[in-house]
């Protein structure tokens, strides 16, 4: 048998349980108690946002901002929240419309536990952990993050527009809820093993229950323990979860890590640029200089070289010889203005007066004349005699004249009487002819024949 | 070494040193030229390292995930 059932279009369901819940008077004004969430202010006129404790969440909305007091609200807040249960039907939700909200503790659940692990963490020294030095030219770099979140292509854009020569690793992990903290831990493990130079630990930015894995101590002790340096950005710039306070360095975004993992590609290729100008205007100076030195090492040896000092002897020896010209020609004309002068007036007087003179000048230029040669031959004469006289005294015949003798033996003159020996044939050579004789007997001085 | 086997950051820091060097006033005019050429040579790899690279991206996890 066929049971008779209605259907409802999805409208109808939704008003007929709206109906329903508003039927319930306790509904209607009711208090519950939970810790705000995802805390969203919509253009000053409504506030969404989630009551919640450890197994439950209820959508929640403010429409009467004014009337309330929202400078102590927000994520984490423990409150007292009073108003009515309304179903939102383009949602096919149902939400507490708060008419009243009470604040019971600032410090939510979450928070609480934020603050005492931090503590007791710090306690524990670990805030104190040496910070790794970033290596300046990373070339390989771990990011663990979402390969689905807006971390991982902050990162890769980033990265890509400052410094490209890097590669990057990615290990996968999920970065919210429930087990998030496991699947952080073994990412991080894994890209601790392999060899990059920097780990990137980035997640873009969320609610503070959003965020909370990177708050898990077994998540802040792993980043501590890492053997790479490693760099955190985690949600705004606002957030600060606890591995930020063990990282080697906190950024404040997933942006502003890759920002800090690489130099700035733009800014190394001006580095460049100001280094080689540099390096080339000092080549030019040293080039400058060089030439420099060399015009004034050329200037110097022109002025020494040798054939310089042989121009300026040369320059000397032509002034010398000008100024000699110049006194020369000026006897010369001298002289010949004299003779022309004296031609001159030779010509004034009688044809028969001139020849006189003329004969008178000649005789006694021939008399001056007669008079130097013969002194020049005497005195050449003389010299010959000289010269004779002393011919005279070489000559080896002069000695034998006087009566010495040239004594040979064999054609050779002999000087030393011990040269000579009994019955030598010798040659007694006269100045006039030669005798042939025989040695008798030989001796010296004291021993005379 | 040749330059092209040098890795951008080496080649950059070579080129640093270069620089530095040729501040020398005692250096000589041929070592001056000499490694002002190694330089223009470091410079233009440099650059050329920096304008040809492009990021490599490897997703580390997926690649083990699909070998298991």
């Amino acid at each position: 048998m066929q049971v008779e059932t209605r259907v409802f279009t999805v409208s109808e369901l939704t008003m007929y349980i709206s109906d329903i819940l508003e039927s319930i008077p306790d509904l209607q004004w009711v208090t519950v108690e939970g810790e705000i969430s995802n805390w969203s202010p919509w253009r000053n006129r409504y506030v969404f946002f989630t009551l919640k404790d450890e197994r439950a969440i209820l959508n929640c909305v403010i429409f009467n901002i004014n009337d309330l007091n929202m400078k102590d609200l927000g994520d984490g807040v423990l409150v007292r929240a009073t108003g009515r249960i309304r179903v939102y039907p383009q949602k096919g939700q149902y939400q507490l419309q708060c008419e009243k909200i009470e604040v019971v503790s600032k410090l939510g659940r979450l928070y609480k536990l934020y603050h005492e692990l931090k503590e007791k963490l710090r306690r524990e020294g670990l805030f104190e952990k040496v910070k790794k030095p970033i290596p300046p030219f990373p070339r390989k770099i771990a990011v663990v993050t979402s390969r689905d979140g807006a971390a991982i292509r902050d990162v890769i854009n980033t990265i890509s527009r400052r410094y490209p020569l890097v590669e990057l690793r990615l290990y996968h992990t999920a970065v919210q809820g429930e087990g998030a903290k496991y699947e952080i831990v073994r990412a991080l493990t894994l890209a601790d093993s392999d060899d990059v130079d920097i780990i990137i630990l980035a997640r873009g930015g969320g609610s503070f229950e959003d965020l909370w894995p990177f708050n898990e101590e077994m998540v802040v002790r792993k980043v501590y323990s890492l053997r790479h340096p490693v760099i955190t950005g985690v949600g705004h710039e606002v957030d600060f979860t606890l591995v930020d306070f063990v990282a080697d360095l906190r950024a404040p975004t997933p942006t502003g890590a890759a920002e800090r993992s690489v130099p700035d590609m733009r800014e190394l290729l001006k580095h460049l640029d100001t280094m080689f100008e540099k390096a080339g205007n000092n080549l030019m100076r040293k080039l400058q200089d060089m030439d420099r030195r060399f015009e004034n090492m050329r200037k110097m040896l022109r002025v020494q070289h040798p054939s310089k000092k042989l121009e300026r002897r040369l320059e000397d020896c032509d002034r010398f010889l000008k100024m000699l010209e110049s006194s020369v020609n000026r006897k010369l004309d001298k002289t010949l203005w004299d003779l022309e002068t004296l031609w001159m007036e030779t010509l004034k007087g009688d044809p028969s007066d001139r020849i006189e003179k003329m004969e008178e000048s000649l005789g006694t230029l021939s008399g001056v004349l007669r008079e130097k040669i013969g002194g020049r031959i005497r005195d050449m004469e003389h010299g010959m005699t000289l010269i004779k006289e002393k011919l005279k005294n070489v000559d080896p015949r002069g000695p034998l004249r006087k009566g010495y003798v040239l004594v040979r033996r064999a054609g050779k003159i002999v000087r030393r009487v011990h040269v000579l020996e009994q019955d030598d044939n010798i040659e007694l050579n006269f100045h006039d002819g030669v005798a042939e004789a025989v040695v008798r007997k030989v001796g010296d001085r004291r021993t005379e024949v | 070494m040749e330059i092209e086997e040098l890795k951008f950051e080496e080649a950059f820091k070579k080129l640093e040193e270069i620089s530095k060097r040729l501040e020398d006033p005692e250096l000589s005019l041929e070592e001056s030229i000499e490694l002002f050429k190694e330089g223009v040579a470091l410079y233009k790899y440099c650059k050329k390292k920096l304008n040809e690279a492009r990021l490599k991206v490897k997703d580390v996890l997926k690649d083990l995930e699909e070998v298991e």
